[in-house]
């Protein structure tokens, strides 16, 4: 069995999950699943849906129930403190992109020298960086909800195009999440596309906690 | 809470991972795939010459995770446990 999360037992009734033994009263419980990755993501949004306050494991990366019931029995009391800061919250996977850089003298120069290649990738860090500038702008001068967290997410994995977008995610009161969105996309920079998706489960602040030890 | 969506510039979930569109399913994959990667440059530079340029990409996972991913592609490495 794989471990879909972790929530507090009595919010466990009726699903699939083991009690694990933690330290006194923490009463807690990893979710439990026999399907694949996208089998367990489908779940994790069904989780969601249904307003269990869960903190998920990514769904590709999911400990055994085991590995987690044993890594929880040493972390109870954090991830109790945790679920309660997730509770009523989602994730707004919020992406930015730029056009890409018209095909210039410095492109077609970029594989003639060293020299130029490494002009050619300091641009592309620099418009990435200003990218991930502006994210954080814009979530700072309209994002007014209480406790919102922007976690930004790796932008960069081998085999992905220079030059990739930025993406965050933005932990929020659920409720809120459409009106934030509607105010991302008016206070988006002219040049740059945004995307909102969401609600989504909270894997992006769950995954900093969680996988180092878990995974 | 409602899986409906409830603007046209909010994407739902459910859309996401049924849709074929490139960006969305990028997305998909990264959410499944959700991990910890420090990403980090180094530039030495010398009167506006670029001399050196140092690239870091690290994921942070376990000792157990990275000899069993190995021990899908090629075997006889990363036998060292935690």
């Amino acid at each position: 069995m794989i471990a879909l999360g972790i929530c507090r037992a009595e919010e466990a009734d009726g699903l699939p999950y083991l009690p694990c033994p933690t330290e006194a009263g923490c009463g807690l419980a990893v979710l439990l699943s026999e399907g694949d990755a996208r089998t367990r993501l489908g779940e994790c949004l069904s989780l969601q849906e249904r307003g269990v306050t869960f903190l998920p494991f990514a769904p590709a990366r999911a400990p055994s129930a085991a590995q987690a019931c044993g890594w929880l029995a040493a972390h109870g009391p954090e991830m109790v403190a945790r679920l309660a800061e997730v509770a009523g919250r989602a994730e707004l996977l919020v992406t930015l992109d730029r056009p890409p850089m018209p095909v210039g003298a410095m492109d077609r120069d970029a594989a003639r020298s060293g020299r130029s290649w490494l002009r050619a990738c300091q641009t592309r860090h620099a418009r990435h960086r200003a990218l991930e500038q502006s994210l954080r702008d814009m979530v700072a001068d309209h994002v007014a909800c209480q406790g919102a967290a922007l976690s930004i997410l790796p932008g960069q994995r081998p085999g992905r195009r220079p030059g990739s977008p930025v993406e965050g995610a933005l932990l929020l009161p659920v409720a809120d999440i459409p009106a934030v969105a509607r105010a991302l996309h008016v206070a988006c920079p002219a040049d740059v596309t945004c995307r909102t998706t969401g609600p989504w489960p909270v894997f992006a602040h769950a995954a900093t906690l969680l996988l180092p030890e878990a995974a | 809470m409602p899986a409906a969506e409830p603007d046209a510039l909010l994407i739902s979930p459910r859309r996401a991972v049924t849709s074929n569109d490139t960006t969305l399913v990028e997305l998909v994959d990264r959410v499944l795939d959700r991990g910890c990667v420090i990403e980090g440059e180094l530039w030495l530079t010398v009167a506006d010459i670029d001399l050196v340029y140092l690239g870091l990409k690290a994921v942070l996972t376990t000792p157990d995770r990275v000899t069993r991913e190995q021990g899908k592609g090629r075997t006889g490495t990363a036998e060292r446990g935690t």
